[in-house]
């Protein structure tokens, strides 16, 4: 209770001061800054679509989307050029493959054909081969 | 909820036809009170102008939904609470530590509207060191004599709790005093 009443000893309410005739202007300038506040949003309503911003807005939405269907065009095409490259590479594989396989068919018909073979060495085989 | 007068008050300032001139009445019944409630919380006259300005705009723009479940003045008093909170929230937030430490004393000093000794410097500086919360409980009691039951009200904190800030504040600021002055 003692502090209380030591802090309540201080108390001087008096000492903080208004300007003179503050309150007698005050209900005048509170109105007024009122009909300023509402100024200000009755006029950012009524020019929201007269500004070249505004006019311009919906022209940005469109402009915004077909930049975004040109972008999804275009990551399709390069994927789609990338899945065609791999497929041509796989193709190249395949086709030199294929035909190195046919080469050696040539080459296994080749011997198969004695072209790799003398004659005479064919029929030294045939002659071993019968007197067996 | 609220008496006669202020009940014709109201429906006066919830008709578009009557309002204005209901405002006007509202903001000459109660502005004094007003201001010194943000005054004594936010101490330099200009901010508390500026405040009580706000108060009276955000109630102009939210008059038309008021339901009445409280008292008029309370619900005036909250707001001008909450402001006065935002306000010094965002001081703060613009200041630096020294600025803080060392700007309630020298503004003061220097403040035109304001007419007090050193000792009641002192207090503005024992009162600023408090959370802003804690001073404004402190201040709607110890300089507007407010009752702990409206202060629950306007601050939505329960009587106890209002009881125990209070006296928490009281023995923060008898001791800042105290070391002050010796």
């Amino acid at each position: 209770m003692t502090v209380t009443n030591d802090i309540n000893k201080l108390r001087r309410p008096e000492v903080f001061k208004v300007p003179e005739g503050y309150f007698d202007t005050l209900c005048q300038r509170t109105m007024q800054n009122i009909d300023k506040g509402e100024v200000e949003v009755i006029a950012a309503k009524d020019t929201k679509h007269s500004t070249l911003l505004s006019i311009r807005k919906p022209l940005y939405g469109l402009v915004s989307v077909a930049a975004c269907v040109a972008v999804i065009f275009m990551a399709v095409n390069i994927l789609d050029n990338n899945v065609s490259n791999d497929n041509t590479a796989i193709a190249k594989v395949d086709k030199t493959e294929i035909m190195s396989e046919s080469n050696a068919r040539t080459y296994e018909e080749d011997v198969l054909d004695y072209s790799l073979v003398g004659v005479q060495d064919v029929y030294d085989y045939l002659e071993e081969d019968y007197a067996n | 909820m609220y008496n006669n007068d202020e009940s014709e008050l109201i429906a006066r300032l919830q008709d578009e036809k009557t309002r204005r001139a209901a405002f006007e009445e509202l903001v000459n019944q109660y502005s004094r009170k007003l201001y010194w409630q943000i005054r004594h919380l936010v101490v330099d006259h200009d901010d508390s102008d500026d405040v009580l300005q706000n108060v009276f705009l955000k109630v102009w723009n939210s008059i038309a939904t008021f339901k009445g479940d409280s008292q008029l003045f309370t619900w005036l008093y909250r707001i001008a609470y909450n402001e006065s909170i935002t306000f010094l929230n965002k001081k703060k937030a613009q200041l630096s530590i020294d600025d803080i430490d060392d700007g309630i004393a020298n503004t003061l000093e220097s403040d035109e509207y304001f007419d007090g000794d050193e000792t009641q410097i002192i207090l503005q500086e024992a009162i600023n060191t408090l959370p802003d919360k804690q001073r404004a409980v402190f201040t709607m009691k110890y300089y507007e004599e407010m009752k702990y039951e409206e202060m629950a009200e306007i601050t939505g904190t329960s009587v106890g709790a209002l009881k125990a800030s209070y006296h928490i504040a009281v023995q923060k600021i008898s001791a800042y005093v105290k070391a002050k002055e010796l």
